[in-house]
């Protein structure tokens, strides 16, 4: 018999795909299927949600905003298109919309106020510093390029998946990768003097 | 450095992002690699980035589980029967709640129906449910009328049985069939070596004995441990059924289930 044994102590829903529990929630509305969907990407969607927005306030708002689109528009969910596609695609639209709707821009969780005070290179600083410079960094790239950088060095995920996320070519993904990278480099430098 | 400059062609910075993120092809990558070996001006580039990209490390989020605290997500309601919207901590504390709550419904029975079958049926042909695989949610929404699903869970029952029968008797079947065939062979063999007189011949013979004894082993053993694992399997997966049963039916029968009302296999 061809079972995979090390499957067989996993609980039901763990044996199953996104796919398969998206099946049963467009077929019959079913919450409870869908919360297990839930359960099963909100801590890897807010970490995304946090690097876009910059801070776990609005990371959990978009979170809880895109799962509910996504219940919502469970119809449009395809058999023959991957969930998390869609559902990280859901995600960043609301990220990008809770910050609009804040109407602060990116916020980072605190920044500090005299990032320009810190000099001496990036390297040798104190890892604090650092990563507030990081921060600052992120928050001043436009969205279509953060989107792509968080998505891809955070997020870890492949070129071509950011590209089916994104609805954009693979070479826009390129493109918008070095342009983010490019900046990044020059930003960092700059502050630090 | 400006005659190299105006004599190679730099790829473009766009080029250089699947490499800088492996996911190069390897022809491609020895092309990058090469050319990065060669120019410093692009050597230059790529360590810039490479240098970002060690730098961005340095923002690492605490775990968003913990982090994320007592806030948690709100599925809205779409139906009457839904319209107490269910609120979700993190942790998944606030669903157990509201499922323990609700009382298994007749929608959780039919849930766990699904899910059931699902389950069933791929431990019986051995499909592994995963990301890749993509089910048509036309034609599930076709099979999902209760009867179909109590007709297939019915179904997966029988078949679980069934196979567990076939494998136990050709398990029966197969040991001395083996055994015999061996003895049958190893007898042939013996006449032979008896009968030769060659000496480099008798060593054959006796090197084709052994490995006939030897592989007769492998292949008794091979059958134990299938046996074994297919009637271990059965009892999870028999188990799985039970708890899942267990989980869907009226609180009322609960016990009546767990214990006499167990499926039969």
């Amino acid at each position: 018999m061809a079972i995979p044994l090390e499957h067989s102590s996993a609980t039901l829903f763990d044996l199953m795909s996104d796919e398969a529990m998206m099946a049963i929630v467009c077929a019959r509305s079913d919450q409870e299927v869908f919360q297990q969907l839930v359960l099963r990407w909100q801590v890897r969607l807010t970490e995304m949600c946090h690097r876009l927005t910059g801070n776990l306030h609005d990371a959990e708002d978009a979170v809880q905003e895109a799962f509910s689109r996504a219940f919502t528009a469970r119809e449009q969910f395809r058999g023959g298109s991957k969930f998390t596609t869609w559902m990280w695609r859901i995600a960043v639209n609301s990220a990008h919309d809770v910050r609009r709707r804040q109407a602060r821009g990116y916020q980072a969780d605190a920044l500090p106020g005299e990032l320009a005070d810190h000099r001496g290179s990036p390297n040798g600083m104190e890892g604090e510093e650092v990563r507030e410079h990081v921060k600052l960094a992120l928050a001043e790239l436009p969205d279509d390029l953060r989107e792509v950088l968080v998505l891809r060095h955070y997020q870890n995920l492949k070129l071509r998946e950011i590209s089916d996320i994104l609805n954009v070519p693979l070479g826009t993904v390129y493109s918008r990768l070095a342009e983010a990278l490019s900046r990044l480099e020059r930003r960092l430098q700059s502050l630090n003097g | 450095m400006s005659s190299e400059l105006d004599t190679m062609q730099h790829p473009d910075d766009s080029e250089w992002m699947p490499f800088l993120y492996g996911e190069c092809e390897d022809a491609q990558r020895n092309v990058l690699q090469r050319h990065l070996e060669s120019c410093s001006h692009c050597a230059t580039k790529v360590a810039g980035w490479r240098n970002v990209q060690s730098t961005l490390d340095t923002w690492t989020l605490e775990s968003p589980r913990a982090a994320a605290g007592a806030t948690g997500v709100h599925v809205p309601a779409v139906a009457a029967k839904d319209s107490v919207p269910v609120r979700l901590n993190h942790d998944g504390s606030q669903f157990v709640e509201h499922h323990r709550s609700a009382g298994r419904s007749r929608s959780s029975l039919m849930t766990a129906s699904m899910v059931l079958t699902a389950l069933a049926v791929s431990f019986l042909t051995g499909w592994q449910i995963s990301n890749a695989q993509h089910p048509d949610i036309a034609d599930l929404k076709k099979s999902l009328s209760a009867d179909v699903r109590a007709s297939l869970v019915a179904d997966v029952r029988r078949e679980m049985q069934t196979q567990f029968q076939t494998l136990t008797t050709d398990k029966t079947k197969l040991t001395p069939l083996i055994e015999s065939e061996s003895e049958r062979i190893i007898t042939a063999r013996l006449a032979s070596l008896q009968a030769s007189s060659d000496p480099e011949e008798k060593l054959k013979e006796r090197q084709m004995i052994s490995d006939i004894l030897a592989n007769q082993i492998t292949l008794r053993n091979d059958l134990e441990k299938l046996a074994v694992e297919a009637e271990a399997q059965i009892i999870r997966t028999r188990r799985e059924l039970l708890r899942l049963e267990a989980a869907t039916r009226p609180m009322a029968s609960e016990g009546a289930v767990l214990k006499g009302n167990a499926p039969q296999f």
